[in-house]
């Protein structure tokens, strides 16, 4: 079965068809906060992917599972330091968002630090809730829908 | 408990009563101003300076390494629970010390001191053994760890020197230690630590990455060249270790043996080093505007080369004020904020998040909710003042041609009450921060897209 790849706010999001729409996970992530920065963890570059499959096909929900047929979301993230005490915090943050999706079953939130964040990840929004002007030739990306 | 597997109380504790026995430095200075421009070795001035150095610095530093090490070293503490009983024998302590000084009591002094020693020695311990549980100790973590053994020595070290007051037979012993007691415990406890901690509070506070360490090298390098040339006023050659007799270097240079020359270069080193590391911090950040507590850390910094020139000028006293009330004192209240902040936000609030339904029921706020800018900015403003206004009021008579008599006699007391209310402030945030009712002032993001504008771009992969 073919996926697709679908970029969402500088997040790579590879679904295969009929998961749930892409942007309503991004946005959902886009719900944690670094508490210390006060900025969502999208904006901020440490989503590197999410991939969405239907449950079934990851070798879960098939045996009676009440969540056959649902979504399988895999988060990969990072955080900005390594021994960051907020890891459990962020990474329980973005599960929970995530699972309260209609249609999301279950949730893996991986933590990773390869490759290492960097703040060339911050996207455009990120930079301006640290307090940056958007630099006058940034042009932010905006390609159709996925179904428009 | 943090969720570095800390116990949260434990440091909050070490801070709250640092930043209470600073808030006491300064209020008895204001009941006493006569003491600013009183000898260094009067009873009230080393209870003033031993308020502010091992009950205020020593016991923020305590406090700071119980959430800090972990992070650096990437293991959590070996024994958390050894923290309640280090504060509470810290604490005692270092009271006792206080009493001592204040009272002329050098009994009380040394029994006050071997307990705020055994206290520091339960945490160096247990920062030991963890550090041995790491697979690396980076930069960072090597400078706060030895900071926490240069204070374990400065207080083996005044504890001779308190000791030798009670024991004549000791006297002997303890001559001539004390430009090593100053150097290691200025620069080597405090001075390593603001190069560590601050390496990494910085980086963390400011988004300011990718920063080499070698910055901290040379700082480390300068704090260990400063404390073995110190060290060499007592062991070194005669002709290493006397005045030159030259009468034309006195008025520019205090210190005129060859041996504190070498220690005051080499504390440039790290004076250097410090700044610069801060300097490339600020270059490199992501966060445009740091939040109040972290800018009072930087706006602190600026004193560090201020003391410096004051030991160049031959004024040593005004500058290890400088480097105390300004430098330690009023970053280590901007950082201890911040530090407190984070801790408080680990223990109340990290549990409701990622608990179903627990954020919808009450807001979580963020750290910058918690704490107060406006008196933050006022606590580092005013306290930058009352350095300022200490260091101005020991300038002697040139103070009275400048101001007339009767300012310059009201103007310790007018300095000393504003660091107070100051000190009294930092303390008054801090419980605020971690008793206090914490609000969400904003939605928490802020983002110049709404949902429907998600930039989006569609491809199929096979």
């Amino acid at each position: 079965m073919n996926a697709s790849e679908t970029l969402v706010h500088g997040v790579v999001v590879t679904h295969a068809p009929d998961t749930v729409d892409p942007i309503a996970v991004v946005e959902a992530l886009r719900g944690v906060i670094d508490p210390e920065l006060g900025v969502n963890v999208v904006d901020l570059g440490l989503v590197y992917g999410v991939r969405l499959t239907l449950a079934a096909q990851a070798g879960r929900g098939d045996e009676g599972d009440p969540r056959c047929g649902t979504t399988r979301a895999h988060v990969a993230m990072t955080l900005t330091t390594p021994g960051c005490p907020l890891h459990a915090v962020i990474r329980d943050d973005a599960r929970v968002r995530l699972a309260r999706l209609p249609e999301v079953g279950p949730v893996d939130v991986e933590l990773t630090f390869d490759p290492p964040w960097s703040p060339e990840r911050i996207c455009p929004e990120g930079r301006v809730a640290l307090g940056w002007d958007v630099p006058s030739d940034t042009v932010l990306e905006r390609l159709p829908l996925p179904n428009a | 408990m943090t969720a570095t597997g800390t116990p949260a109380a434990v440091p909050l504790r070490f801070l709250l009563s640092g930043v209470g026995l600073f808030a006491v430095a300064w209020i008895v200075l204001s009941v006493r101003p006569d003491l600013v421009t009183a000898h260094p070795l009067h009873p009230g001035v080393l209870t003033v300076v031993h308020a502010v150095t091992v009950g205020f610095g020593a016991s923020v530093l305590l406090g700071a390494v119980h959430p800090l090490v972990p992070v650096l070293l990437g293991v959590p503490l070996a024994a958390p629970r050894w923290g309640g009983p280090a504060w509470a024998i810290f604490t005692a302590g270092a009271a006792a010390l206080l009493g001592g000084f204040w009272t002329s009591s050098y009994g009380l002094v040394a029994a006050g001191g071997s307990a705020a020693t055994l206290g520091t020695l339960v945490v160096a311990v247990d920062l030991l053994r963890t550090a041995r549980r790491a697979r690396r100790i980076p930069w960072p973590a090597a400078c706060v760890l030895a900071s926490v053994a240069a204070l374990t020595i400065t207080l083996l070290l005044g504890l001779l020197l308190a000791s030798a007051r009670v024991v004549p037979q000791l006297a002997p012993f303890a001559v001539g230690w004390t430009p090593l007691h100053l150097t290691v415990g200025l620069a080597g406890a405090f001075g390593l630590a603001m190069l560590g901690a601050g390496h990494a509070l910085l980086g963390m506070f400011l988004l300011a990455h990718g920063r080499s360490f070698r910055a901290l090298r040379a700082g480390a390098v300068g704090v260990l060249a400063a404390a073995t040339f110190a060290a060499s006023t007592r062991f070194g050659p005669a002709l290493w270790r006397e005045p030159w007799r030259e009468p034309w270097r006195e008025p520019w240079l205090g210190v005129t043996s060859p041996a504190l020359i070498a220690t005051a270069a080499a504390l440039a080193v790290a004076a250097a080093a410090l700044l610069l590391d801060a300097t490339t911090a600020w270059k490199r950040r992501m966060r445009r505007r740091p939040d109040a507590a972290v800018a009072g850390w930087l706006v602190a910094l600026a004193w560090i080369p201020v003391a410096w020139g004051l030991l160049m000028l031959g004024r040593p006293s005004d500058a290890v004020i400088a480097f105390l009330l300004g430098a330690v004192g009023t970053g280590i209240c901007g950082m201890s904020i911040k530090i407190a902040a984070f801790l408080t936000w680990q223990h109340r609030y990290a549990g409701r998040i990622g608990v179903d339904g627990a954020s919808d029921a009450a807001p979580t706020p963020t750290l910058a909710d918690m704490m107060l800018p406006r008196l933050a900015r006022w606590t580092t403003g005013a306290l930058t003042v009352a350095t300022l206004g200490v260091l101005v009021a020991r300038s002697g008579t040139a103070l009275d041609a400048v101001l007339g008599p009767g300012l310059a006699l009201a103007l310790p007391t007018v300095a000393a009450v504003l660091g107070a209310t100051a000190a009294c402030g930092a303390l008054a945030h801090l419980t605020w921060i971690v008793a206090g009712p914490h609000r969400p002032r904003s939605e928490g993001t802020s983002t110049t897209l709404a949902p429907s504008d998600a930039p989006t771009r569609t491809g199929a992969v096979a």
